[in-house]
């Protein structure tokens, strides 16, 4: 979907704040809520994008991670929103209160030496190869995708056919694996000449399934 | 960030720190009623969820980007291994997992590296652990493929106008890792002491290793 997380690009959010210097997160249950989505299988791309905009924008990285946990979890059916509010309140009221404890060792035993990399398909008959000039689709879908918007109708250069990938975001029954290609674009053309402003040219590369591209 | 020890009796050390003797945030309420939610019903266990912050936190991190751009210093075959198949020359150190699909790109006089992520935050952890809160910041995903050297001055960077800024934009399966480049006068390091020069941002390219 093209909704406010497709940020490539965007003004007004002001300078990086680097003060925080490495810190991934400023209290462990922000990254706790990461993992608890995760392990439930609760969490997906999709779902963090589907956040109202207002919300999206509002939220931190790791509070839009719990939200879309929860809003998973609830339309699913998985959990009652009445005991999430029971247990919520349980701990306002009472500081020394803590979860429940379940253990599960074969999962922990997967999480130890089960977790491997991606591994890319063969790009069987991939429509393009190295140094093919492609333009980005004009597209709009509503569900998940990964071609930003910053992109589209830009022509640039194929660099790399990486493989063959899964296509995100596509309906249960319609999957689909597709060739992937690193695409070398000039910043001139993404976001024009602007030398003159302290930002002379630069290289912008970027991973993009087949569906993404066509001939220019 | 208190630098807890991760600690196994499972105590839920996670909600234990100093900060938790003030009223709890409503956010980290709800995290402790998703968590005692989905443990009631069976839908995870705790320690589970322990052994993956441990995952996160300790055994996949920088010290490894770092062990794996001090052995490319040192030597030459593996470095050409290395931007050739960044994940099967990690796994050759040991090292691999989840967003562990790694392609290694090379800084050199004529050319500077940034990664970002657009769209979301994604990070190669295994070499790099968690990311930063600044990578995952709505203006870095925003200005690093838009101005990406205004970008490198607010991390006290200045890349020469004559320099090739390359910009990586993760968008699919690929996670991206900057091999930089070594320091001048380290020739007499021994591989470990070369690690120890290498920042965490020098592998994102947002800064350069330490002279030492």
């Amino acid at each position: 979907m093209d909704g406010v997380h497709d940020m490539g690009g965007m003004h007004g959010f002001g300078p990086v704040h680097t003060a925080d210097g490495h810190l991934a997160y400023h209290e462990p249950w922000e990254l706790r809520a990461q993992i608890l989505g995760l392990l439930s299988g609760s969490v997906s791309r999709d779902g963090i994008e589907h956040l109202d905009p207002a919300t999206y924008l509002a939220s931190s990285y790791y509070v839009r991670w719990l939200l879309a946990a929860e809003n998973t979890l609830v339309r699913s059916g998985r959990l009652d929103p009445a005991d999430l509010k029971r247990w919520e309140t349980t701990f306002a009221q009472d500081p020394d209160a803590r979860p429940p404890v379940a253990s599960d060792p074969s999962t922990v035993e997967f999480l130890r030496t089960g977790l491997g990399p991606h591994t890319h398909g063969a790009a069987e008959s991939p429509l393009f190869g190295r140094g093919d000039r492609v333009r980005v689709r004009r597209i709009h879908p509503e569900h998940h995708h990964r071609s930003p918007r910053y992109i589209r109708g830009a022509v640039g250069e194929v660099e790399r056919v990486c493989g063959a990938d899964p296509v995100p975001g596509l309906p249960a029954g319609e999957e689909a694996v597709e060739p992937v290609y690193t695409v070398r674009f000039s910043s001139v053309d993404l976001f024009g000449d602007r030398s003159s402003d302290g930002e002379p040219p630069y290289v912008l590369l970027i991973d993009l399934w087949e569906r993404y591209l066509e001939a220019p | 960030m208190s630098d807890h020890d991760h600690d196994h009796d499972h105590d839920h050390s996670h909600y234990d720190t100093p900060s938790s003797r003030r009223p709890r945030s409503e956010m980290e309420l709800r995290t402790m009623a998703l968590e005692a939610a989905l443990v009631e019903k069976g839908l995870v266990a705790t320690d589970a969820v322990d052994e993956f912050v441990e995952l996160m936190e300790h055994r996949m991190g920088p010290h490894h980007g770092a062990r794996v751009v001090a052995r490319a210093w040192v030597d030459p075959d593996f470095r050409e291994r290395l931007l050739a198949d960044g994940t099967n020359a990690i796994a050759e150190l040991g090292i691999s997992g989840p967003e562990g699909n790694v392609r290694v790109v090379e800084n050199t006089p004529d050319t500077h590296n940034l990664v970002v992520c657009t769209l979301c935050s994604c990070y190669p952890w295994p070499l790099l652990g968690l990311p930063p809160i600044w990578y995952k910041s709505f203006a870095y995903r925003a200005r690093a493929v838009s101005e990406p050297r205004s970008v490198l001055r607010e991390f006290g960077l200045e890349v020469d106008a004559d320099v090739e800024v390359r910009v990586w934009d993760s968008s699919a399966e690929v996670r991206y890792f900057v091999l930089p480049e070594r320091p001048p006068g380290t020739d007499d390091l021994t591989e470990e002491q070369l690690a120890d020069l290498v920042t965490r941002d020098s592998m994102v390219g947002t800064g350069v290793p330490t002279t030492g």
